[in-house]
């Protein structure tokens, strides 16, 4: 087997058996949390399905013309259908688009394989529209879908497909290969426990050193603010908001996406508070920062911890659904205790 | 490629349409008595064989076969066409693709002609709720009275969509869910026919994970046997995420207990274990259902085996209900929720925590108490309720007397006096009708002048309100019963409450804890100007 894929060994061998035995479906659904290898395990069965030259049923050569030219998405019977950008909406007219390709039978390949990327994010209206062509397409048709997980789909499509649930890999695979990767083990320990079973996560992390520090600063802000009074914090939402709105007009990220991340960070930080606190099994993901946690657990009673991490939750799906991002935060702000310096 | 088994098995004949028998029958009655009507509309839930029924009866229509009870034959020229989708009579429609006005139009145009080589033109509309309205109305005339040779089947999942004009045209078919037990039923002749090498007690996981949809029951026994090894409950707990019945039995036993470590400590091995977590929570609920079951008293419903069903039966026993009830909403919550976080236990430990801080009547539940910095915000909401026992008013008037009863009123009745009694006069209000009382909220006195009283709204809306119908005369009377004379009432429109009125000259006593005095101690605040408060009633 060479998907190289972390994790996720049951669907691997489910897909190379599909092939092997010549009983590859005509609808995948993908399932799993962002960054745990939805895509590249789409992109490793395209190849597999159309590799020219395989030794073994149901694994790819990569050097292959059809391998080399899905690797780097140009191959002409690969069509991938997603939303404009990440968090956008999926519109029916890509998916009138798609259906008319894949009403042709395939240019080179042996399948022509249509990859259908978050697909949550199709309107209904899109959704709708491939109801038909996802029940009964062309034949030498693939279709693969991915998405967060099947309660974010219509019941009609997640029935028309076989479901593949990815779930969260392993602490130590992941923090294997990225020791194997070059990462210092004290960093790749850190690395492997934050990302929560999400290899993605773990990897644009490793490959991009800012991010640590950003959540560094995230998370001593937040013990900063603990001990502060109401007006310093909102002093702090006010500079934040400025600064991400000024970043954006220089073509950043949205406000939204970046305190989204500041209270994903919270997050995990709060919930290894929690889990403390309940004298809970669970392995601590922040292990750099345990004597913050400490200091929240025998500051604060475990009820209200569990209660901040309500309240952080329920700012996070606020924000998703497009709510003022600096009024969301001063709400965070008015509820987050106060911790009495010393 | 091989055709996925659930189109490999859709049903060639009645007799194989599975769970729906209520239709079937009648279907097949219609076409034996050659009166099949010209409109039908299949709705129900996924899976549950409305195109095969759709398809069959176009099938039935137009069979060959002498006899109409025989039909369809599945051996005759025309069945065969239908089957292979190669019979031109018969044409399917995805509405979900072609939703505009245009395509009926087009079908408009095309439906007068005569069948080809059929008795009937089948036009089979799928996904109709995804039609737009004009296409919907464009559609009306003709479905009502098309010509002799055309019959229309609508299937879709999604009936409250579809208008009532097009409903009324159309003889209608609802399709069921079918039970475990039906899709058993189903399943287990294929298998025993042998293409299958699968466990029972998976095949009944199989069936349960389907939630009564055939579709889903055959795509998932499509895809464990693929493998073709023997399907063990195993390998089909790990491919569905399924979580053992033991760690569920674990979470609630903890839940029961109070022990909330436990129960976090159980949710996270299992899912490390490769258990899905919302296919986990949705196995809390499930359990929790059968523990409200047998408390009150349904216990022949929950179906399991003696010993679990003891089990069930001690566990029920040890929760209050309050905690049983908050428990399956809040799983059931982190089973259904449409956003997604990428700290997928996050959900269901949350789920864990808010049910078990709910407490119930039962002394066991082992809860610590709860600490002052818990308390100060319930404190703090007792005391902004209005039914509190003693509501104290946010910024106490220094010139007001709370006074139960109206007192007489010694010398003449001035200005000053009225508004130091407009406490009372509003509970005079209230005494005659509560609804007064809330517009006299809303407004304040403003003057007094020869034996009228100006009162200033903050909206014309109110003050309308105020001159309608007998509310005028209610506060009237109200201020006649503390005032002890009688006074005259005019509503003038106030842009503002006017600053500068004696009442307001001292600086108010502020509430404790409250949003004012956190914002003058933590935010730097000045009070600019005091609105009188009313007090609750």
């Amino acid at each position: 087997m060479n998907w190289e894929l972390i994790g996720h060994e049951w669907a691997v061998n489910l897909l190379c058996r599909h092939i092997a035995s010549d009983q590859v479906r005509h609808a995948y659904l993908i399932t799993g949390p962002d960054g745990v290898g939805k895509r590249t395990l789409a992109m490793r069965f395209a190849q597999a399905i159309n590799c020219t030259d395989s030794k073994h049923a149901g694994e790819f050569c990569g050097q292959c013309r059809a391998c080399q030219f899905i690797q780097r998405n140009k191959f002409p019977d690969l069509h991938i259908v997603e939303a404009e950008d990440v968090g956008g909406i999926l519109k029916v007219e890509k998916i009138r688009e798609l259906q008319h390709q894949l009403a042709l039978s395939p240019y080179e390949g042996k399948k022509r394989v249509a990859l259908l990327l978050r697909f949550h994010e199709a309107n209904d209206n899109a959704a709708n529209a491939l109801l038909k062509t996802l029940e009964e397409p062309a034949p030498k048709v693939v279709m693969l879908l991915t998405a967060q997980s099947k309660e974010t789909l219509l019941p009609t499509i997640s029935s028309r497909c076989e479901i593949l649930q990815l779930r969260e890999v392993p602490r130590d695979q992941i923090e294997e290969v990225l020791v194997e990767r070059g990462e210092e083990h004290e960093k790749a320990a850190l690395l492997a426990r934050l990302a929560a079973g999400r290899p993605g996560w773990a990897f644009h992390y490793a490959s991009n050193p800012e991010l640590l520090d950003e959540r560094t600063e995230h998370l001593e802000d937040l013990i900063r603010l603990i001990k502060t009074d109401r007006l310093e914090r909102f002093k702090q939402v006010e500079l934040w908001t400025r600064e991400w709105e000024k970043e954006r007009k220089r073509g950043g990220e949205h406000p939204r996406l970046r305190a989204l991340g500041v209270l994903e960070n919270w997050v995990s930080l709060w919930r290894d508070a929690m889990m403390l606190a309940y004298d809970a099994t669970a392995e601590q993901r922040n292990i750099d920062r345990a004597q913050d946690i400490q200091m929240l657990v025998s500051a604060l009673p475990r009820e209200q911890i569990s209660e901040i991490l309500g309240k952080l939750e329920q700012a996070k799906s606020d924000l998703q659904k497009n709510a003022n991002v600096r009024l969301v935060m001063e709400t965070l702000m008015l509820d987050l205790p106060r911790i009495p310096e010393g | 490629m091989t055709h996925a088994l659930y189109r490999k098995w859709r049903p060639q004949r009645w007799e194989e349409v599975c769970g729906q028998d209520h239709i079937i029958h009648t279907l097949r009655n219609a076409v034996r008595g050659e009166r099949v009507a010209h409109a039908y509309l299949f709705a129900g839930p996924r899976g549950t064989g409305k195109t095969t029924t759709a398809r069959l009866l176009a099938k039935a229509v137009n069979c060959l076969a002498d006899s109409p009870a025989d039909r369809p034959c599945g051996d005759c020229e025309l069945c065969m066409s239908v089957a292979e989708g190669s019979f031109l009579d018969l044409i399917e429609i995805d509405a979900a693709s072609n939703t505009s006005v245009d395509d009926i139009r087009e079908l408009r145009d095309k439906i007068s002609f005569s069948p080809n080589r059929g008795r009937y033109k089948v036009y089979i509309i799928d996904e109709v709720h995804m039609l737009s309205t004009a296409a919907f109305n464009a559609l009306l005339k003709t479905l009502e009275e098309p010509p002799a040779h055309a019959i229309f089947i609508l299937a879709t999942t999604e009936v409250h969509k579809i208008p009532a004009t097009v409903l009324s045209r159309c003889q209608r078919h609802e399709f069921r869910h079918l039970p475990v037990a039906t899709i058993l039923d189903y399943l287990r002749p294929k298998i025993e026919e042998g293409e299958f090498n699968i466990e029972e007690s998976a095949l009944e996981l199989i069936a349960r994970q389907a939630t009564g949809s055939l579709r889903d029951a055959i795509s998932l026994l499509d895809q464990l046997s693929s493998s073709g090894e023997r399907v063990t409950l195993d390998y089909a707990e790990t491919v569905l995420g399924t979580a053992a019945s033991e760690a569920v039995r674990g979470v609630v036993a903890a839940l029961v207990a109070g022990n909330m470590g436990a129960g976090l400590s159980l949710i996270n091995e299992t899912l490390d274990g490769g258990a899905d977590p919302r296919q986990f929570a949705r196995q809390v609920v499930d359990y929790l259902r059968g523990l409200l079951l047998i408390k009150m008293g349904n216990e022949k419903l929950v179906e399991t085996t003696d010993e679990a069903r003891a089990e069930m039966r001690a566990l029920a026993e040890g929760i209050p209900l309050e905690r049983l009830l908050a428990g399956i909403n809040a799983f059931n919550r982190a089973a259904t929720e449409r956003k997604t976080t990428w700290q997928t236990s996050l959900p269901l430990e949350l789920a864990l925590i808010v049910a078990g801080e709910t407490q119930g009547d039962n002394p066991q539940s082992g809860t610590p108490p709860q600490t002052e910095q818990v308390q100060k915000p319930k404190s703090a909401k007792t005391k902004a309720n209005p039914k509190s026992p003693n509501p104290e008013p946010r910024v106490q008037n220094s010139e007001q007397k709370p006074n139960p009863a109206p007192d007489p009123i010694e010398g003449k009745l001035n200005f000053e006096i009225v508004v130091s009694r407009w406490q009372d006069v509003l509970q005079a209000a209230r005494r005659h009708d509560p609804r007064v009382q809330a517009l006299l909220n809303s407004c304040r006195p403003l003057n007094l002048e020869g034996g009228v009283l100006i009162i200033g709204f903050g909206s014309d809306l109110l003050r309308d309100k105020m001159e309608k119908d007998h509310n005028l005369q209610i506060a009237v009377s109200a201020l006649e019963e503390v005032c002890g004379e009688k006074l005259g009432l005019r509503c003038i429109l106030s842009e503002s409450w006017k600053p500068g009125d004696p009442a307001d000259n001292q600086p108010p006593p502020m509430e404790d804890g409250g949003m004012v005095s956190t914002a003058v101690r933590e935010l730097g605040a000045h009070v600019v100007e005091v609105e009188k408060w009313p007090p609750e009633a």
